[in-house]
C-alpha cells in the first residue's frame, strides 16, 4: 500500500530537498518513521496525508543540516549539458530566477507553495498533509504567492533597468 | 471574514483552472471574475504559470524507478544497522558452521557463539590449539582505503579449528561493513561473486590463502564493487601474526587483535565493544 505512495514522496522530496540523494534520504526516514509510528495511523485518513505530514516534519527537523549540505555540494542530477542550456537560456533564464525566487520563501512558505504545484491538493487536504490548520495553509498560501509576485517583479525591474539607461 | 474567504477561494479556483485542474464548466465563471478585476487575474494567470513550470520541473520523478532502498525501506537508524549488522554476523557464522564454504571441515561447536560473535565458552578442558598449517594465523587484512572505509576493529570470533576473524570498516561514520576471513589452504585467487543469504547480499572471494566474505547494509552491486576493491588493492597489511592462543579458561573473550593500520581510539573501542 506504502509502494503506491512513494513517487509522491520522492516528488515532494525532491522539490522541497532538490539533490537527488538527499531527498531519497528524506523519503527512507519517512518510510522508517511511518513504520515505527503506524499505530497512530487512522485507517480512516488517508495514508497519503499522512505519510506526507511525517516527511514535512522531518524536513523541518533536519532542514539546518541540508542547507549546509547544500551549500557544499552540487548535486550531478542538477548540473545538465552546456547545448541543453545555451539552446533554451533565456528560458532557463526564467526558470532558474523562479526556482530562485521560491527558495527566498520563508521555509513555510516554499513547502506550501511547492506542495500545491506538485500534488494540487485543495485547502483542507493540503492542511492536513503538513498538518497546519486549514486557515493557517490558506494565509501562507497566500502570503507565498504575494512575496513570490512581489520578488520576480523586482527581478524584472532590476532586468529591464539597464535597457533603460540605455534607451 | 467570510468575504476574504470567498476571495481567497475564487482566487484559488481561477489559479487551478489556469492551471489546467479544472475543467470547461469553469469557465464561464472564471471569465466573469475576471471581467471584474483584471489585474487579478493576470497575477493568478502568473500564478498557475508558475504552478505548472514546477510541476513539469518534478512530474518525470513519478516516473523514475524507486531505489531498492526505499522498497527494501530500511536504511535505518543505528539501532536498526546494529540488529542487520548483528543477523548479518549471524548469516556468516552460521555459513561457516554449515560447512557452506566448500571443503572447510564441519565445525563442532566448542561453545557457544551469540548472533554477534561476542562470546564463546569452550567446554572444560578444551583448550585451543594453534596450527602450525596456518589455521592459526592472523589472515590478511584487506584495504579498503580506497573506497572511504577505515578499519575500526578487529577480533577474532572464533578460534577452532580455523581463525574466524571479523574486520569492521566504517566510512564517514555511517553504517559498518564487516569482513569475515577465514584461513584457508592456498589457491588461485578468486573474483568476489555475490549471493544472496537468507534474503541478504553477501560477497565472497578468496586470496592469500584466506576466505573472505563481505557483509554489510549495502545494496549488492555496491557490495560488489566494494569487494572488487578489497581484491584489486592487493596490499594485504599487516603481515600475518601469530595468533595468540586461547586461554584454557571456560569462558573465552573475543580476542582483540592488535590494530595496526587505524587504531580506534578509547571511546571508539569502548563504543564498538559496547555496540557488539
Amino acid at each position: 500500500m506504502i509502494g503506491v505512495e512513494i513517487p509522491h514522496l520522492r516528488r515532494y522530496a525532491r522539490a522541497l530537498v532538490r539533490e537527488r540523494e538527499a531527498a531519497d534520504d528524506l523519503v527512507q526516514d519517512t518510510l522508517e518513521r511511518a513504520w515505527r509510528k503506524r499505530r497512530l495511523w487512522r485507517p480512516s485518513g488517508r495514508l497519503r496525508s499522512w505519510l506526507f505530514r511525517v516527511l514535512y516534519r522531518l524536513y523541518l527537523d533536519r532542514r539546518p543540516h541540508l542547507e549546509r549540505a547544500h551549500r557544499n555540494l552540487i548535486a550531478l542530477d542538477s548540473v545538465r549539458p552546456v547545448a541543453a542550456l545555451e539552446a533554451h537560456s533565456e528560458l532557463s533564464l526564467h526558470c532558474r530566477d523562479v526556482f530562485a525566487a521560491i527558495d527566498e520563501l520563508p521555509e513555510t512558505q516554499r513547502a506550501i507553495l511547492l506542495l500545491m504545484a506538485v500534488e494540487q491538493p485543495d485547502y483542507r487536504t493540503g492542511a492536513r498533509m503538513l498538518g497546519l490548520k486549514e486557515g493557517t495553509f490558506r494565509s501562507r498560501l497566500s502570503r507565498a504567492r504575494e512575496q513570490l509576485h512581489d520578488r520576480l517583479a523586482s527581478d524584472d525591474t532590476t532586468a529591464a533597468s539597464p535597457e533603460d539607461a540605455h534607451g | 471574514m467570510v468575504e476574504s474567504d470567498r476571495q481567497d477561494r475564487d482566487y484559488e479556483c481561477a489559479v487551478a483552472f489556469y492551471a489546467g485542474r479544472y475543467g470547461s464548466c469553469y469557465t464561464a465563471g472564471v471569465q466573469s471574475w475576471a471581467a471584474d478585476d483584471p489585474a487579478r487575474a493576470a497575477r493568478a494567470r502568473r500564478d498557475a504559470a508558475i504552478e505548472r513550470r514546477i510541476a513539469r520541473e518534478y512530474e518525470a520523478v513519478l516516473r523514475e524507478p524507486i531505489p531498492p532502498r526505499l522498497l527494501a525501506g530500511r536504511r535505518g537508524h543505528r539501532r536498526a544497522w546494529l540488529v542487520r549488522s548483528g543477523a548479518a554476523a549471524a548469516v556468516v557464522l552460521a555459513a561457516v558452521s554449515t560447512a557452506w564454504w566448500p571443503d572447510v571441515q564441519r565445525v563442532v561447536p566448542t561453545g557457544s557463539v551469540n548472533a554477534t560473535g561476542l562470546e564463546s565458552s569452550p567446554g572444560p578442558g578444551e583448550a585451543a590449539a594453534v596450527s602450525e598449517t596456518g589455521a592459526g594465523m592472523a589472515p590478511p587484512i584487506p584495504d579498503l582505503s580506497a573506497q572511504g572505509y577505515r578499519l575500526i576493529g578487529r577480533k577474532v570470533v572464533r578460534d577452532t579449528p580455523r581463525t574466524l576473524t571479523e574486520l569492521t570498516y566504517e566510512k564517514n561514520g555511517g553504517p559498518p561493513v564487516r569482513v569475515y576471513a577465514q584461513n584457508r589452504p592456498p589457491q588461485t585467487t578468486s573474483q568476489p561473486e555475490v549471493s544472496m543469504r537468507d534474503g541478504r547480499p553477501l560477497a565472497r572471494w578468496h586470496a592469500h590463502g584466506v576466505n573472505y566474505a563481505l557483509v554489510g547494509d549495502l545494496s549488492a552491486s555496491s557490495l560488489q564493487e566494494l569487494a572488487r576493491g578489497a581484491v584489486g588493492s592487493d596490499h594485504p597489511a599487516p603481515a600475518a601474526q601469530p595468533q595468540r592462543r586461547m586461554p584454557p579458561a571456560n569462558t573465552l573473550r573475543p580476542v582483540e587483535a592488535p590494530l595496526e593500520e587505524a587504531s580506534p581510539t578509547r571511546a571508539e573501542s569502548a563504543q564498538l565493544q559496547g555496540e557488539m
